[in-house]
């Protein structure tokens, strides 16, 4: 289990202040709950179910702003990502100059969250299909989604994604090149990751009552992917060596 | 009673008893099949495996899995972090055992103990070439010789295998003070960077430079002995020696004498300076967090151990001494030899240690500049411009200025500037060169030793490249200090840190094919100026 690494891990920068940042997304989190709209969106197309259409969903939008699914998604993002950020931070900190290191890291976490900010509808949309495929069935939504996040965590494709999450690149020092190299990586960073946990993040979508222990789970098991090292791609039907 | 380890060229120059007990006990570890752990070929595994460069080496022939599931033993080897002195020291001490344990059951000596090989030795103008025993096709007996191996290409890529007094040159190791360094771009220290377990660099996150002692002499030697076969091909492993790779490495028998040479110094290093201590944090003594240290017993039952349990070098585990741990370096610290460049006085001994002591932990290093973009080593010699950032540098020249007294009432030292090479890539292992800083237009490398920053060599390059081999394709980052040359500099005013010449000259010329490149090419300084 590599997450007996995180309190050794927390001794160091900047693994304390993620912490924070992750710990602030939680409170936000847990504040606002109530009108989280994200799971309830699933459940509002599902309750139309089956006549979804455009009418439906514009019916919902109606309902559920996008700007307000939009803060719910970043918050979740804020809430789950920051210390699977350790790494590429840690590079940005030490390969920029020391007046630009903010600057450097404000630009990756732009291009970063922005990747994510996009996957977020295709993600929700994912979701819907779940819920709609089990019929209203929480318990079976749940399942699907699972049995979607293990068939992908067997699959090479997911572990080339994950091998390139460790990417460390090159960062030009002065001026629009040091720039454009930060929001580069923060791309690059940012889409390696949705292809490496997009499945798993569907689960907390569509999980209705237990959602914060959901995402709290699948936060978990992220950080501890995060901190294998990589790994040949090939199929994985055996447990990774300790 | 303890264990003497000695020096390999004081034993004699040939068929010492010692090389002939250790042939006849690596010759029986050999004969056990790889599912023994007490195998030659499973203790090799220990510190690196891979399949198919092993089957084409002819060292795996089984056609089950391995390491069989389940097993944590094999692929535990610690690089580029503060865990390779210790792991090492544990792994030597294991081996040795097993191998004594081989020869007593043969009817040798039960004191027999492992040889070191010291080819920095000043006072013995033979310590660099490879002991003979090593090289010879047949034993005494005319049986053949267990100690040579086929691929051990040497410098000339045809096996002759010297290692040059500049290579082997330990003075860096010696006189670098803190044991912990970190990967922030300054020293990487002593023992190397404090990471986790660190298996091919470091299993969260690569790349983090090697330690001071870990990349001089020990990288240059693996890379000088292993090399690479005359005429091979650049993007095959199977034309690299043993010793150039990781996987392979402990698979010459040579690797357990250069690696009790590398021990013996840590033990040298801790005794040539009251200030030079061991790093103190619970993370490494009793470390590493998540997976633990393993070895196989004389019967192959594993043992597991801690950095901890491998600093007194009594203790049952262990017990052995060396036959020399003098200092090769008379005394000397890095210290008192720059203040002497730099025509200043030297702080006493007792302001050193008071400055050692304040330095608890090296302030973090600062990046002054870096090149325009990547460079690729082909040729017979390469050149890059760092530019440097005039802000960040005022500071470096700051710290030159004479400021009276400094912390804890020594004077105080002026930044250390070091070269970072980061994100190192391509397939070739055994490529070694050399780097000089700020020569002038058109000068001959050669004529300008003073320029000289140091060599590196690419051990674990290949694998390090790759996406999957665990270090995300990001290939090895080297720091070499290049204090010496910002100080000469600063002695011939104007000085002018816009942009430093850097200068790589491969030991052999490189081709496109070998597709060695070097991500950035950046400048950092370290000091207590802000």
């Amino acid at each position: 289990m590599r997450l007996a690494l995180v309190p050794t891990l927390l001794g160091r920068q900047p693994w304390p202040l993620l912490l924070i940042a992750s710990l602030l997304g939680w409170t936000a989190l847990i504040g606002l709950q109530h009108s989280l709209l994200v799971p309830e969106i699933c459940s509002a197309m599902v309750a139309s179910w089956p006549n979804v259409d455009s009418r439906t969903i514009e019916a919902v939008l109606l309902v559920n702003s996008p700007i307000g699914l939009a803060l719910s998604w970043l918050v979740m993002l804020l809430a789950m990502m920051p210390l699977s950020l350790a790494r590429p931070i840690l590079h940005l900190w030490v390969r920029s100059l020391a007046r630009r290191r903010t600057r450097a890291i404000a630009a990756f976490l732009i291009a970063y969250f922005a990747v994510w900010m996009a996957a977020g509808p295709v993600l929700l949309a994912i979701a819907v299909v779940v819920r709609m495929a089990a019929k209203g069935s929480d318990l079976l939504a749940i399942a699907l989604a699972l049995v979607l996040a293990l068939l992908w965590r067997l699959c090479p494709i997911r572990q080339i994604c994950l091998n390139r999450c460790h990417g460390l690149p090159r960062l030009s020092p002065f001026g629009l090149a040091a720039d454009r190299d930060c929001l580069l990586f923060g791309v690059r960073t940012g889409a390696w990751c949705v292809g490496a946990c997009w499945p798993l993040m569907v689960v907390p979508l569509v999980v209705d009552v237990m959602h914060l222990a959901a995402m709290l789970a699948v936060t978990l098991l992220l950080l501890n992917e995060r901190l294998a090292p990589t790994r040949p791609v090939r199929w994985r039907l055996r447990p990774a060596r300790p | 009673m303890a264990h003497t380890r000695k020096d390999v060229w004081k034993l004699g120059a040939g068929w010492s008893d010692t090389l002939s007990w250790y042939a006849r006990g690596v010759s029986a570890l050999q004969q056990r099949p790889i599912t023994d752990r007490t195998s030659w070929t499973y203790l090799a595994s220990l510190h690196g495996f891979d399949e198919g460069l092993w089957r084409a080496f002819g060292y795996f022939g089984s056609a089950g899995p391995f390491p069989a599931p389940g097993d944590a033993l094999p692929l535990q080897c610690q690089h580029q972090s503060w865990y390779f002195l210790p792991w090492h020291r544990g792994y030597l001490a294991a081996f040795e055992a097993i191998v004594r344990d081989a020869i007593v059951k043969l009817g040798g000596p039960a004191d027999w103990a492992l040889p070191y090989w010291n080819y920095s030795d000043a006072s013995n103008p033979r310590a660099g070439e490879l002991p003979p025993a090593f090289a010879a096709a047949k034993m005494p007996d005319g049986s053949p010789n267990p100690l040579k191996v086929a691929q051990r290409y040497g410098v000339n890529g045809a096996g002759r295998v010297v290692i040059d007094r500049n290579d082997a040159s330990v003075t860096s190791a010696l006189s670098e003070s803190e044991f912990p360094g970190d990967a922030s771009g300054g020293s990487a220290g002593f023992g190397g960077p404090d990471t986790p377990f660190s298996h091919t660099g470091s299993d969260f996150d690569p790349p983090n430079p090697s330690g001071v002692l870990e990349d001089s002499p020990h990288n240059i030697v693996h890379g000088l002995i292993g090399g690479f076969r005359r005429g091979g091909n650049p993007n095959s492993a199977l034309d690299n020696g043993l010793m150039s790779m990781p996987d392979t490495a402990a698979l010459d028998p040579i690797f357990w004498l250069h690696h009790a040479n590398i021990d013996r110094l840590w033990e040298v290093w801790l005794r040539r300076d009251a200030a030079h201590l061991n790093a103190t944090a619970p993370a490494w003594l009793d470390g590493p967090a998540g997976r633990k240290f393993q070895m196989p017993g004389v019967d192959g039952t594993p043992f597991t151990f801690t950095a901890r349990e491998m600093l007194d070098m009594s203790v049952p585990q262990l017990d052995y001494v060396y036959e020399d741990v003098s200092d090769p370096l008379g005394g000397r610290t890095r210290l008192a030899d720059r203040f002497a460049m730099l025509g200043r006085p030297a702080p006493a001994p007792a302001m050193g240690m008071a400055m050692g002591a304040a330095m608890a932990r090296p302030p973090q290093a600062e990046l002054l500049g870096a090149n325009a973009q990547a460079v690729r080593l082909e040729g017979t010699s390469v050149n890059t411009q760092v530019a440097l950032d005039p802000q960040a540098t005022r500071k470096l020249s700051a710290s030159f200025a004479p400021r009276g007294m400094g912390m804890a009432g020594a004077a105080a030292e002026p930044d250390r500037v070091f070269l970072n090479l980061e994100n190192i890539r391509g397939g070739n292992d055994g490529v070694i060169f050399d780097i000089y800083v700020g020569l002038p237009p058109g000068a001959k490398p050669e004529d300008h030793p003073e320029n000289r920053a140091g060599a590196v060599a690419l051990f674990g390059v290949a694998k390090a490249s790759r996406d999957d081999g665990g270090h995300g394709g990001n290939g090895l980052v080297k720091v070499v200090e290049i204090t010496h040359v910002i100080d000469a500099l600063h002695l011939k005013p104007p000085v002018d840190l816009q942009k430093l010449n850097i200068q790589f000259v491969p030991r052999h010329e490189l081709l496109p094919a070998d597709n060695i490149s070097i991500g950035r090419v950046s400048v950092y300084r370290q000091g207590r100026s802000s």
